[in-house]
Parts: C-alpha cells; structure tokens; sequence
C-alpha cells in the first residue's frame, strides 16, 4: 500500500509542471474570453445612436404647354376643285386649352402657310372676322417663291404678326382660309388632273420676356 | 513552495480584476436601465427633429412634401416650373425638444448627377454654420449650443431648368405636370 502511494505520490510529483501549465493556458484563455465579452458589450454602448432619415419631394409640377389646333384636318376635295368665281372656304382653330388642361405659359404663334405651284391658286387667312367684310384683314403678304434642296419650287406666305395666348385665360383663335381658283382658267385644261399641297404651319413659342 | 504561491496569488488577482472591470460595466449599464424603469422622460435624451415642419423621428425613411418653393412667375403659372426658369427652393431643420447634438446632411441628386432630373443646382446656403460640400452632398452640425438657443437652421437650394439656350420641342400629348425635377434626401445622426 505504502509503495503504491508512493507511486502515486511520484506520478504526481512527475506531472505537476504538465497540470500548471494546462492551469494557467486555461486561465488565460478564460481571461481573453472574458475581455473580448467586455470589449463587445462596451462598443454596443458606444456604438448605439439616433438617426432619422427622410425624403423630400419638391412639390411643384412642369408648366404645361398647349396649343390645340382644331379643325385642321380639312381636306381640299380634287375632283371639286375647279376654277370658279367663288373661293374655297377652310376653317380651322387654335386654343391654348384642351378640356380640362390649360397652358400654363403665356405662347405667341404665328401661321405660315407653304403650297405648291401647280396650280394657280390665290391664298388669303382672316382671323376671327368674316373674310367678306369690308374691314377684314388679309394675314399674309405677297407670297414669297422658294426652291428647295430636291429643286421643287412653293409659295412660302408668312403671317404678318405674332398673336398672344395668355396662361390666365383660355382662348380660341377662328381662322377663315380662303381659296381662289380664278375663273378664267376655266378655258384651259393645264392644270387638270394636277396636285396641289397646302401646308398650314403654326409656330409657336413660349413667351420670356 | 514561495514560487507557487506567488503564481497563485497573481493568478487570484488577474481573476478579480476582469471580474470587477466586468461587473463595474456591467453595473454602470444596470444601473441607467434601472434609472431608466425608474424616470423614463427625464433621462432619456428627445431625439424630434422637424424637416420643414415634419416630425422625423423614425430609424426609417420618410417622405415629406416641399411647398416652400419660390419660383419664377414671369408668363408661367405660379406654382409650375418651365424652361430657362430659376428658383429656390427652402427647407428648415428644426431640431424642436432635441436634447443631443446631431450632424445632419442634404444629398440631392440634380441634373448633373441624373441626366433624367430637370433641374440644375447652382448653390446652397444656410443660415447657421456654413455647410461643408462633398459632391452633392452639404452636411451641417447642429451644437449642443444651438440647441441651447433654439436655433432652426434654414437650408436655401437654388436651382434652375437648363435648356442651354435652345428651344425644347413639346408634344402636346406627350406632357405630364408630375416630372422629374429633383431628389433630396435629408439624414441626421447624433453627435458621439
């Protein structure tokens, strides 16, 4: 018994310096531990912080602009046109509305009107008046004879003035296009089975200044 | 035998350092949680910032509509923008009951960061402590002494519609009033 003891007492003796250093690599490991879950809950303090964030929408909205013509979709029947005393009348519109949408910019326009020499026609614009009275005003000038780049030759009738729309009111402009075919080329057959077009320009723009 | 004992003794004393470290953070955390159960309204600092009149006060994002917009009126209808047309646009920060200071900052993306937004910014001012610019983005501080003074720092952004001088083609059926003329985004963080 004694000598067993004895044993055991050497075998402990042997493995002290193993079981002190497993002691004290567990202490430390249990110290880090211990400093790293200090270390995390500090930073959770520390890191915590109010923050708000928003967006913020500009309320405005983009101006619209409109320019409705009306009416524009005449069309000038070839199998009836003919010389003839009286002239071809073509109404049409312009408005700074349509339905329930309004301009919200003051817009000047004017109208040019562009045709084809084929035939010997007459062009003449009144607007908001009757073009049989007296008083009426033709809109545009001597017609100007232009060629183009593919050496077609037109009449280029610019308006004579520049008409205001105001975004504060809804208006509408009648415009009366007149049509001359003079009767007198009644005795020739020229001009028969030719091609004419007739484009009605409206410029516009809005007004800055 | 003396080495050994020193050994313990130092070991004795590591372990009753991290544990009083450990306890005295953990104390210190118990013990404002237990002011906090105790007193809630007189120690946790008010965090209500007002942007324009709008209480922000959640961690997640809000919207809130500008209508302090002045704009150009000459030929446009008041209320709408249009071509070559400048105005400014205002926003107040407001920090209200705010009883910690904060950094706050505008990001507004404009037509030189979006080629689809309509509007171009040309400058920003303010009226506390200028703000500082990185980009697009202007940060401003909001002081422990402003918020002593009660001060509302009012943000101005001047902008305009660039056409670059030409004249925009418009389809009339093509137009909306709703467009896409600008974004900001406002953030506030409290000051550590």
């Amino acid at each position: 018994m004694a000598k067993k003891l004895k044993i055991l007492n050497k075998f402990k003796k042997e493995n002290i310096p193993y079981f002190e250093e497993k002691k004290r690599f567990l202490i430390v490991i249990l110290v880090m531990f211990l400093l790293i879950v200090i270390a995390i809950r500090l930073l959770q303090i520390a890191y915590a912080a109010y923050e708000s964030q928003a967006k913020l929408n500009a309320n405005i909205n983009q101006a619209l602009y409109i320019l409705e013509a009306g009416g524009m979709d005449f069309n000038i029947d070839l199998d009836k046109i003919e010389p003839s005393p009286d002239p071809y009348i073509y109404k049409f519109s312009i408005s700074n509305f349509e339905g329930n949408r309004h301009s919200d910019v003051d817009i000047e326009y004017q109208i040019n009107l562009t045709t084809t020499t084929n035939l010997p026609l007459r062009y003449e614009l009144y607007r908001n008046e009757n073009y049989d009275e007296a008083t009426a005003t033709d809109l545009f000038e001597n017609a100007t004879i232009k060629q183009d780049i593919d050496g077609a030759w037109y009449n280029y009738l610019e308006g004579t003035e520049k008409y205001l729309f105001p975004y504060t009111e809804d208006m509408t402009d009648i415009y009366t296009l007149v049509i001359y075919f003079p009767e007198e080329n009644k005795a020739t057959t020229d001009y028969a089975d030719n091609l004419e077009n007739i484009e009605v320009e409206i410029k516009s723009n809005q007004v800055t200044e | 035998m003396a080495k050994k004992k020193r050994k313990n003794l130092i070991i004795l004393i590591v372990i009753v350092l991290v544990c009083f470290v450990y306890l005295r953070a953990t104390s210190t955390y118990t013990s404002y949680e237990s002011e906090v159960q105790t007193t809630t309204d007189s120690e946790v600092a008010d965090w209500k910032i007002r942007v324009n009149d709008t209480l922000v006060t959640e961690s997640t994002t809000q919207t809130i509509n500008i209508d302090t917009i002045d704009w150009e009126t000459d030929h446009v209808r008041e209320g709408t923008i249009s071509p070559g047309t400048s105005g400014v646009i205002t926003i107040t920060v407001d920090p209200t009951t705010t009883q910690v200071a904060f950094d706050y900052e505008l990001t507004i993306i404009d037509h030189t960061i979006d080629e689809n937004k309509l509007l171009t910014v040309t400058s920003v001012e303010n009226t506390l402590s200028p703000l500082t610019q990185e980009g697009n983005v202007y940060r401003g501080t909001m002081t422990l002494d402003n918020l002593k003074a009660g001060d509302i720092d009012t943000i101005q952004i001047y902008a305009f519609w660039d056409d670059n001088g030409q004249d925009i083609e418009v389809d009339p059926d093509q137009q909306q009033s709703q467009s896409n003329l600008i974004e900001i985004e406002f953030r506030a963080v409290q000051r550590k």
